[in-house]
């Protein structure tokens, strides 16, 4: 039986992508995730590993302004694309609205499904900026939290609604 | 025919086996439908067509199946297109599940398809995940095969002896089990026009990631609410989406609150075709009381569309 490194003999493949707004360049193995990528070789570790199966939207993260489960996205897919995770929210050292109004509302206790979730209602309120609490349940349906029963949540991603809205008119948030 | 079944380990495409993680495999880019049905002839056994990969590569990580070379059918052009010609409704199939949910196209022909688009799993499932590897991976707990049963969709394959065509339940013939052979690739989902004044509903019902049950309604009533045709598919239940037969006489010509009442009647029917498995999402009399339940609700659903 013929043993090699079966790690080296499937080529790698070369990358350029943006990412938090910064351009990089770098060769990724074919198997490799984006979540592995994010984490190991970037050392961005706000994004989370949790389920591992793209289950419970931890890893979650925007791909040209689209949540994708980074758990079950490969790294390669990436290149030519610009890609969000939780670092890239706050500017000049401000939290993005919806970092503020998870801390406002006590939208999170452990903490750890919170990075998704923020990612997840960020790509929500850039597409729809008004939800109705039917849409905001329906399109966060795939991010799960263990600890606030959901209702904090619901209400911080109403209420930077209200503030992005509000941010968007030039006028103060209700 | 297909190999993925094959592949799986026996039983349990629930069953985590081992360490979740990808094993090494490299990736292939054709350019053209007939490069990509070179590379599996070429590659064999060891390939498999990869479009979003949001069912393949979680199989992958759990170790039911392993790949050394995954064929990128997304590096070829076009095969994400929507349009509408000839009366027909063309959805390639890489287009992923936001694409068809979100295409105008799709919403004026078959919103009943948009819809069911809107449901599939979750927001990043969708955002990915392709209506092409949906059914040629043929989880029976999943939703869109289901729909498109009931819509007559007729699925478009090359390979190397060319195209063809098939009607979609003749396309998935098991659970992970698709007439797709090892060389061949689905390329394009066609749906023929509804009749003038045809509804579709779907209604889906479950407490997990894959549905429990769902139920597709087609429904033509008369200008005064009576029915004119109806039809039923019932996904997720059994082995494989099934059209329930043989209710076309009980249901012509009724109104709205009779056909409701001959619901049980229709359930029974449906049960009966369908023969559901008892599997962790529940057992054959639970998922019995579920055909009971939603057949009627679905029907109600296409009533309301009217």
């Amino acid at each position: 039986m013929e043993l090699h490194a079966t790690r080296d003999v499937f080529k790698r493949i070369p990358i350029q992508f943006t990412i938090n707004g910064k351009q990089l360049e770098a060769e990724v193995e074919p198997h490799k995730t984006l979540l592995d990528f994010i984490r190991e070789d970037l050392l961005l570790t706000g994004t989370k590993r949790s389920c591992d199966v793209q289950v419970c939207g931890a890893c979650t993260v925007l791909v040209n302004g689209l949540a994708v489960s980074s758990c079950t996205y490969l790294a390669f897919e990436a290149r030519g694309k610009q890609v969000l995770t939780i670092e890239g929210l706050a500017e000049n050292n401000k939290l993005h609205p919806i970092q503020q109004s998870f801390i406002d509302r006590g939208g999170f206790q452990c903490g750890f499904c919170t990075p998704g979730m923020i990612m997840a209602a960020k790509s929500l309120l850039d597409r729809v900026p008004d939800p109705s609490e039917e849409e905001i349940k329906l399109y966060m349906k795939g991010n799960l939290c263990r600890c606030t029963g959901y209702r904090s949540i619901v209400e911080a991603i109403q209420e930077a609604a209200r503030k992005m809205r509000a941010n968007k008119l030039g006028i103060l948030a209700p | 025919m297909s190999s993925l079944r094959a592949r799986v380990s026996e039983g349990k495409s629930g069953e985590i086996s081992g360490i979740v993680m990808l094993r090494p495999f490299a990736i292939h880019e054709p350019s053209s439908v007939q490069e990509a049905v070179g590379l599996l002839v070429d590659l064999g056994q060891e390939s498999r067509i990869y479009a979003g990969g949001t069912e393949l590569l979680i199989i992958m990580k759990e170790g039911l199946a392993r790949f050394e070379h995954l064929i990128n059918i997304k590096a070829v052009p076009d095969l994400d297109k929507v349009e509408f010609r000839d009366g027909w409704l063309r959805i390639g199939a890489c287009t992923t599940h936001r694409m068809v949910e979100d295409s105008n196209v799709v919403r004026e022909h078959h919103p009943g398809i948009a819809e069911v688009a809107r449901g599939v799993a979750n927001i990043r499932v969708r955002n990915v995940g392709t209506i092409g590897g949906n059914l040629c991976f043929a989880d029976p707990h999943s939703d869109p095969a289901t729909v498109l049963l009931v819509c007559d969709a007729v699925v478009e394959i090359s390979g190397l002896k060319g195209s063809r065509t098939l009607p979609i339940g003749e396309f998935i013939q098991g659970p992970l089990e698709t007439a797709l052979d090892d060389t061949e690739i689905l390329t394009r989902i066609n749906v023929p026009s509804l009749g003038h004044g045809v509804k579709v509903s779907y209604i889906k019902f479950g407490c997990y990631e894959r549905p429990t049950i769902g139920v597709a309604c087609r429904l033509q009533l008369e200008d005064g609410g009576v029915v004119r045709g109806v039809r039923f598919a019932l996904g997720s239940v059994g082995e494989t989406p099934k059209c329930v037969t043989g209710l076309d006489d009980l249901f012509l010509g009724k109104d709205m609150m009779e056909a409701v009442a001959l619901m049980p009647e229709a359930a029974e029917s449906a049960y009966e075709q369908v023969k559901p498995v008892s599997d962790f999402h529940g057992s054959m009399d639970y998922k019995r009381q579920l055909i009971r339940v939603f057949l009627e609700r679905a029907f109600l659903a296409a009533c309301g569309r009217n």
